[in-house]
């Protein structure tokens, strides 16, 4: 019985951290977004995230976020109210096709995380205009 | 007696529940409402209180009696060319505290979007063991 749960044990230890990661809830993060003349503003708040533990991707026009969240829990105490817990905080956004990739800038302060993405320069070409000889 | 506690601390719990629900549903997160994790023993009461964007100039812990109140107040202006941007965000929270703290000794940290505070119990309201004789 004992050789059982020792088997058991070692096979937890073995997954990978990704893999671990694949077990915590997925929770989509609160988010706000304004346009700028120059730049798009997204802002999602992740608190309690290091930083870390974010992974943001820009495919595209598409902007990733996966951010894994691990609140700390109190050894010898016991829980009265538990609102939050560890998870993987995931957002995904999808942009016209004028974003600068890159360009983009991100920062996280107060557990919000700020992404400015610059819009592409529009390029605008004159022509001429000839006559038929 | 665990559960006496919990009706102590959250008077408001099934609404809570509701707006966590709706918040996962839609991913935002309802104005004026913070999630809390708390932690009981016979010395202390830890709470974290998720509070992303308010830093520690917007936020007001206050202790009156066995209620503690926590506010937080943000307001943000931008304005630049063209374009203005108001965000203004706000919440209280009131704790029925289930034993006296010494208001001396209570503390608070906020740190990348999670407030924390620590309420140490009087030394006079502890439980006491009487010797038998």
């Amino acid at each position: 019985m004992t050789k059982k749960k020792d088997a058991l044990s070692v096979r937890e230890t073995e997954r990978s951290p990704e893999q671990q990661n694949e077990k915590l809830p997925r929770v989509p993060a609160a988010a706000r977004y304004y346009e700028e003349e120059q730049s798009v503003t997204v802002q999602v708040e992740l608190p309690g995230v290091l930083k870390e533990d974010i992974d943001l991707k820009v495919e595209g026009n598409i902007l990733l976020l996966e951010a894994k969240s691990n609140p700390p829990s109190y050894e010898g105490y016991r829980v009265l109210d538990a609102a939050f817990f560890p998870c993987i905080y995931y957002r995904k956004f999808e942009f016209g096709k004028n974003i600068a990739s890159e360009g983009i800038s991100a920062e996280l302060k107060d557990g919000i995380l700020t992404v400015t993405l610059p819009k592409a320069e529009k390029t605008m070409r004159h022509i001429d205009v000839h006559t038929a000889a | 007696m665990l559960s006496l506690y919990n009706n102590f601390l959250t008077p408001f719990n099934a609404f809570e529940q509701l707006a966590k629900e709706m918040q996962l549903l839609s991913g935002e997160r309802a104005e004026g409402n913070v999630a809390v994790n708390s932690w009981i023993n016979d010395d202390k009461v830890k709470l974290d209180i998720q509070v992303p964007g308010f830093s520690q100039k917007d936020l007001n812990v206050d202790l009156h009696n066995d209620v503690l109140t926590i506010k937080g107040e943000k307001k943000e202006e931008e304005q630049e060319e063209g374009s203005e941007r108001k965000v203004y965000q706000s919440f209280t929270r009131h704790f029925h505290l289930p034993y006296r703290v010494n208001p001396d000794e209570v503390s608070a940290k906020v740190e990348n979007g999670i407030l924390s505070v620590e309420l140490p119990r009087e030394e006079k309201d502890k439980p006491r063991k009487i010797a038998i004789a």
